[in-house]
């Protein structure tokens, strides 16, 4: 039964990923490194053995994110997609955000502001069922809504 | 008096609404978004006109339910469609990533909005 759920979300590792990386969908709730040039949904938040679980604070999620450089960024420069779900000062496509702090090397973690981006009109196709089933840890419920006219609030998504 | 709500924030539906389809403002109301429309949410259960419905925004941070009318693969990208529904038949920019296939139309998939 399909489900819905907060940020962060728990996919299967359709690799080995490291934390505070880039990734893409490749599969039922299974995710990849979003590679150069590859749409992205959100970043690591653990490192995680192929098909373990794994998870991905999403691009929507609000907020900051810690991701993996791939070589010198600035603080307050734009950054792009790289290989391996890093980011990286060089030009490729359109930016994905910006950095708050500064990377001096290769695999440097720096906070960035993550924009969410429209997917290509490309990207699919991968198979699969449409089961789901990874549970969505750590979060799952949403909070409830504070005060909206008109009417109470729903009090929390039924997110099954 | 101006307010400010969190996700999901309640509105009056401006026609009879399912649940998990895309809405988006029209008056006061919320209506289906249709075909290469953009939408502020999607609806969190089904309601009569005139009555009260929960939407989840695009922006809540995290996964929605969406209602297709198409088959869908998982990890591909999707379009409105009319009735606050999603598609595979592109229509505009893509609103979204599926986080899991849709085998039949009218299935209920997980999926990431961004639009």
């Amino acid at each position: 039964m399909s489900q819905q759920c907060d940020s962060p979300k728990t996919f299967i590792a359709g690799e080995i990923l490291a934390a505070w990386r880039r990734v893409k969908i490749t599969a039922a709730q299974t995710v990849s490194y979003a590679d150069c040039g590859n749409y992205g949904i959100g970043v690591t938040q653990a490192a995680a053995a192929s098909a373990a679980n794994v998870d991905v604070r999403l691009d929507n999620h609000g907020g900051t994110h810690k991701v993996t450089a791939d070589g010198v960024i600035s603080a307050g420069a734009a950054i792009y997609s790289a290989d391996d779900g890093k980011v990286s000062a060089s030009v490729f496509g359109s930016s994905i955000g910006t950095a708050v702090t500064a990377a001096t090397a290769d695999g440097d973690t720096i906070e960035a502001v993550i924009i969410t981006q429209a997917p290509a009109a490309s990207s699919s196709s991968v198979s699969s069922s449409p089961s789901s089933s990874v549970s969505s840890s750590p979060s799952s419920t949403p909070s409830s809504s504070p005060s909206s006219s008109p009417s109470s609030s729903p009090s929390s998504s039924p997110s099954a | 008096m101006s307010q400010q709500a969190d996700s999901p924030k309640t509105f009056v539906a401006g026609e009879a609404l399912n649940a998990w389809c895309r809405v988006k403002i029209s008056g006061s109301t919320v209506v289906y978004a249709d075909a290469g429309e953009a939408a502020i949410g999607v609806t969190q259960m089904a309601v009569a006109s005139g009555g009260n419905v929960p939407v989840r925004m695009n922006y809540h941070g995290g996964s929605h339910k969406v209602l297709t009318d198409t088959t869908i693969s998982a990890g591909a990208s999707f379009y409105a469609a009319d009735n606050g529904e999603i598609s595979s038949s592109a229509s505009g920019s893509a609103v979204g990533i599926a986080c899991e296939a849709a085998t039949t139309a009218g299935d209920i998939i997980e999926v990431i909005l961004v639009a």
